[in-house]
């Protein structure tokens, strides 16, 4: 209680938690900070060697998806940041282990969530926080060679660099792989990618195979990691709008979203009504030219080319009405902080409920081509099953997770925007495999195209760019984990403001389909090549956004 | 004198029946790199059949292939890569990069990890602007690059 | 004696030279038909700028593919790499002299025909293999594995399914085979085998899809999986050969079906009214053989643009525990209704 007391005439006003009383009460003087940032988040600020008592002793109190790890370089310290979320209580955990700069070291979290592998590469590769006890530190983005970690602030990036030949061999990065065995059964090392038709992008499998059974795969990313998380750290917060939409470029709106939430929530604004409901519209319709994506590229992956050509056709659809609005086909930047760009053109909403008629009469084709096709049910029933208890742990999220049978949509637990004024049915399918997570892509389309239809008929009048957003943007220092539902699963923003410059002084963004391609080798082994592929393609990568 | 004769009508042949035919068959690799490859798939696909309608036929291996459509960011890391696909194309073999970070790095100019332009690493005979570029652009390219061939313009 | 030897000889080339010629032809026509068709299952346009409809888009590839780099891979097995696509080449030729497209019109007339047919089409796996062990790569390596394992199983049904027309015919010969099913219930309807014998032919149909490599049975170059298979290394005029191997036999595949099971060259009303025209019954012959196979590859294509890719796994299962008792059961019901 008097901990509580000094807290809150330490500054802000506090809200009373019990969670955030007992761990005061439980870690006492250990815990630096414990306050509640808004509704649903929660801080906690502890020094580096604390991390597993208080992670274990939140993991027991209901925390069972580690949502993201990342770390901050504040050049006096390190901190390695948490985001823990509950599916149970519905609340968000942040945690900031303060490390000292010179020797950022940290207890692995891996023994705890195996979500945190791939986590803490990323966190060593970018910014040398050392993970003790991770069975696998090494670089994961950048070649072994690469001197320094690039989200350092002490790390300078040059405007322009000329592509040196000596700086090829570094690049190349050469996996040392076991030769092709010997031992009891005789395996063969194929290496699939980082150029392969089914690798959707520059993903690089490199997979052990007995015969045709994959017996291992070790997944190689970072074939496109431009750094987009340091450029951002040299953009106002308005120029680094359009990089967003690039690093998920098959559903960018929603990239678009999940950034302006975090700035306007960093600063305070309120967008207008209308815009919120546009908002929605547009990033359900991206939704569903996500999906439609999704089954064009897996039909090619199954070889049957007719589907993708299909895909694409009602995929023009969609592209269409963004046209329409943003004047670009693919990659819109149409959201503003506060707001729109502008508002819609006149008899766009009459095109959008044309769409909502057309587009179902269009998918009954595809029920036909996939749900009667026995070979396609075949191919698909049974292959890559992942565990719902599994997934949670490997932090799989969205419609990977809900083919498990989990129903976890951030719309409905953790609603932003004004998503909690929509009626719609969390999709499910109990089976786990792959054609679940065909399936809920599929009926997700439908459940896109209801909620398009609620927020046309609600649709107000009005202005559609708030009129508080200054044109210098300078957010007040704080810190913000936005999360939205993106078509792929839990896209996330984590800002960090020094109040000072227009500038974040800290971006990471949590992809979804980065954590979701980290569970593929966990459910693809012991299984043939024809399975791995479109187990790989189920999985509905980006490689602009997993490598970012 | 004579010992020229059969060059000259070698070059001939090759001017007038072989570049006749080629910018008809330019198959391209099917190798996509970020956000322009989904353009790229787009102008293959059934609104504006650009490739299959130019007698353009997507080949998985660069063995098999005459055209790279650089189609994305190239990174450090995908620089050897890219490199290597190129060599493996058999001669006569044609670039088109697509893409303002094809052409210089586009929005990631400044970054550590990405490369100026596909033109560090490989000749391009095509740039197609845009970030991403239309379909209709790429179209232009296509076409462009065919004269290009008609004309004998694409020294080796 | 030597003028009898030389008439032979001379009635050979010309044979050959004939199937080489119509098989060409075939095959040029094909690439640009199938590249038309499945892109109006794609609801687009196909090739159209190369000539009239695109139609000298074959010629194009034709001379593109002929002047492009030839490569060799450094560590590959030169002499295999090199034979491979040759063989290939020749033994898709091969079964191709065995069936006639009209009366008399046929390069050889062995008396052993069909079994000749089934030996030497399945020689062609041996230049897959070929080509996989030679590439040294490994996607090849997978692909020819692949073509072995399932050419392997798809060739005991192929063979089973033909033996009751075999044994309703009471000859081998193709033209014989052909000759039998010359005749009509009512004038109208043909007494095709297809009608004697529908187990038969789908059991001979599937596998004959699955000896050609086409969708859903195309594993051997599946491109999502193995990129292209065995022909992954090649380029140039040795994938060429190979492209044209490949529709040889999607050629011979149909020409086969409607040898067996479509009556070959005969048609209901219009061929006994050509009989006494001299040569211009041959044309309407080769005309309507020609028709028929015509209608065989272009549902072949249609189910390319239908059907999706099939599993390793289940190819060979389907191929052993579908087809085979399915081509047994034939042969069986075969024996005793013949007997009876």
């Amino acid at each position: 209680m008097a901990e509580e007391k000094s807290q809150s005439e330490a500054g802000e006003e506090q809200v009373r938690h019990e969670l955030i009383d007992t761990l005061t009460s439980k870690f006492g003087d250990r815990l630096l900070e414990a306050r509640v940032q808004r509704e649903r988040r929660l801080q906690v600020r502890i020094r580096g060697e604390d991390l597993l008592p208080v992670v274990e002793f939140l993991k027991g109190s209901g925390f069972d998806h580690l949502s993201c790890i990342s770390g901050v370089d504040y050049e006096d310290r390190m901190e390695a940041v948490y985001h823990l979320w509950s599916y149970s209580r519905g609340e968000l955990v942040q945690i900031n282990a303060e490390l000292p700069r010179d020797k950022p070291e940290i207890d692995s979290l891996v023994p705890l969530y195996r979500a945190a592998d791939w986590h803490e590469r990323e966190a060593y590769d970018m910014l040398g926080i050392v993970f003790r006890g991770h069975p696998n530190l090494k670089r994961m983005l950048l070649p072994e060679g690469f001197e320094g970690h690039p989200l350092r602030k002490d790390f300078k990036t040059k405007p322009m660099s000329w592509y040196l030949e000596g700086e090829a061999e570094m690049w190349e990065t050469p996996v040392e792989i076991e030769q092709d065995g010997e031992g009891e059964i005789e395996t063969m090392v194929l290496n699939i990618g980082p150029q392969h038709p089914s690798t959707h992008g520059v993903a690089r499998l490199v997979t052990t195979l007995s015969g045709e059974t994959v017996v291992k795969i070790e997944p190689i990313i970072g074939y496109l990691h431009r750094g987009v998380e340091k450029i951002a750290e040299n953009r106002t917060y308005q120029q680094f709008l359009p990089l967003t939409d690039r690093t998920d470029y098959i559903s960018s709106i929603t990239n678009n979203l999940a950034y302006v939430l975090a700035v306007e929530e960093l600063m305070g604004v309120r967008v207008p009504e209308r815009a919120e409901y546009l908002r929605v519209i547009l990033s359900e319709l991206q939704r569903i030219a996500n999906h439609l994506m999704f089954i064009a590229a897996f039909g090619a992956d199954l070889g049957a080319w007719t589907v993708m050509m299909y895909g694409f056709r009602e995929r023009e659809m969609v592209l269409d009405l963004m046209e329409q609005v943003s004047g670009q086909r693919l990659l819109y930047n149409f959201l503003r902080i506060g707001g729109l760009k502008e508002d819609v053109p006149e008899g766009w909403t009459e095109a959008v409920r044309n769409f909502l008629r057309v587009l179902p009469e269009r998918l009954s084709d595809y029920e036909t081509y996939f749900f009667n096709n026995e070979i396609f049910i075949k191919r698909c029933e049974g292959v890559g099953v992942l565990e719902p208890e599994l997934a949670i742990e490997l932090g799989v999220t969205g419609p990977m997770l809900r083919a498990s049978g989990v129903a976890r949509d951030v719309r409905r637990d953790d609603p932003y925007s004004i998503y909690d004024r929509f009626d719609f049915e969390v999709v499910t399918e109990e089976a786990g495999d792959t054609l679940a997570r065909f399936k809920v892509r599929f009926r997700e389309i439908f459940e896109s195209l209801r909620i398009i239809e609620q927020a046309l008929d609600d649709l107000p009048e009005g202005e559609v760019r708030s009129p508080d957003v200054p044109k210098v943007i300078r957010p007040p220092k704080g810190e913000v984990y936005s999360r939205i539902e993106a078509p792929k699963g839990e896209l996330a923003y984590y800002i960090v403001s020094d109040g000072k410059s227009t500038s974040p002084y800290r971006l990471k963004i949590r992809s979804p389909a980065f954590c979701n391609l980290s569970a593929f080798p966990h459910y693809a082994t012991g299984e043939i090549i024809p399975d791995m592929i479109v187990n790989f393609a189920s999985v509905d990568i980006v490689m602009g956004e997993i490598d970012r | 004198m004579e010992v020229k004769l059969p060059n000259v009508i070698l070059t001939k042949l090759d001017r007038l029946v072989f570049d006749r035919a080629r910018p008809y068959t330019m198959w391209p690799l099917t190798f996509g790199l970020a956000c322009c490859a989904i353009e790229m798939m787009a102008t293959g696909c059934s609104r504006y059949d650009a490739f299959e309608r130019f007698g353009m036929l997507f080949r998985a291996t660069p063995r098999q292939a005459d055209l790279m459509i650089v189609a994305g960011t190239i990174t450090k890391k995908m620089a050897p890569n890219v490199r290597r696909l190129y060599e493996q194309m058999p001669e006569p073999k044609y670039v088109i990069a697509m893409g303002e970070c094809a052409i210089c790095g586009g929005p990631f100019y400044d970054s550590y990890s990405v490369v100026n332009g596909a033109d560090q690493i490989i000749p391009v005979d095509v740039y197609v602007p845009g970030c991403p570029p239309r379909p209709e652009t790429l179209i232009d390219a296509i076409v462009k690059l065919q004269k290009k061939i008609r004309e004998g313009k694409i020294k080796r | 004696m030597v003028e009898d030897l030389l008439m032979k000889v001379l009635r050979g080339l010309v044979g050959v030279v004939a199937v080489i010629l119509f098989l060409s032809l075939n095959v040029l026509f094909l690439t640009w038909m199938e590249r038309k068709v499945i892109a109006r299952i794609h609801v687009r346009y196909g090739p159209n700028r190369a000539g009239p409809y695109g139609l000298l888009q074959p010629i194009a590839d034709m001379l593109k593919l002929l002047t492009k780099e030839d490569i060799v891979p450094e560590k590959a097995d030169k002499l295999v790499y090199n034979l491979a696509p040759v063989v290939a080449f020749l033994f898709a030729l091969l079964p191709a002299a065995a069936i006639g497209i009209g009366s008399g019109l046929i390069a050889a007339d062995v008396g052993v025909g069909v079994l000749y047919i089934t030996a030497v089409a399945s020689l062609s796996t041996l230049a897959v293999l070929m080509a996989a062990w030679g590439s040294n790569n490994k996607y090849s390596l997978l692909g020819g594995m692949r073509t072995a394992a399932q050419s392997l199983s798809y060739e005991i049904p192929l063979v089973l399914s033909m033996i009751g027309i075999v044994a309703i015919v009471g000859s081998l010969s193709t033209q014989d085979i052909v000759a039998a099913q010359s005749q009509t219930w009512f004038g109208i309807i043909p007494k095709w085998f297809i009608f004697y014998q529908p187990l038969a032919f789908i059991v001979f149909f599937a596998a004959v899809v699955a000896e050609m490599g086409r969708i859903p049975f195309d594993l051997p170059e599946s491109e999502s999986e193995l990129v292209a298979g065995f022909h992954t290394e090649y380029s140039g005029m040795k994938f060429a050969m190979f492209m044209f191997a490949e529709y040889i036999h999607f050629v011979v595949g149909s020409a086969l079906v409607v040898t067996l099971f479509l009556g070959g060259w005969h048609l209901p009303v219009i061929s006994p009214m050509v009989e006494n025209l001299g040569m211009l019954k041959y044309l309407v012959q080769v005309a309507i053989f020609v028709a028929k196979m015509y209608v065989i590859i272009f549902v072949l294509m249609w189910v390319r643009g239908t059907l999706t890719r099939t599993k390793v796994d289940h190819v060979l299962s389907f191929g052993w525990k579908g087809l085979l008792p399915l081509a047994l059961a034939n042969v069986v019901i075969t024996g005793v209704v013949l007997s009876i």
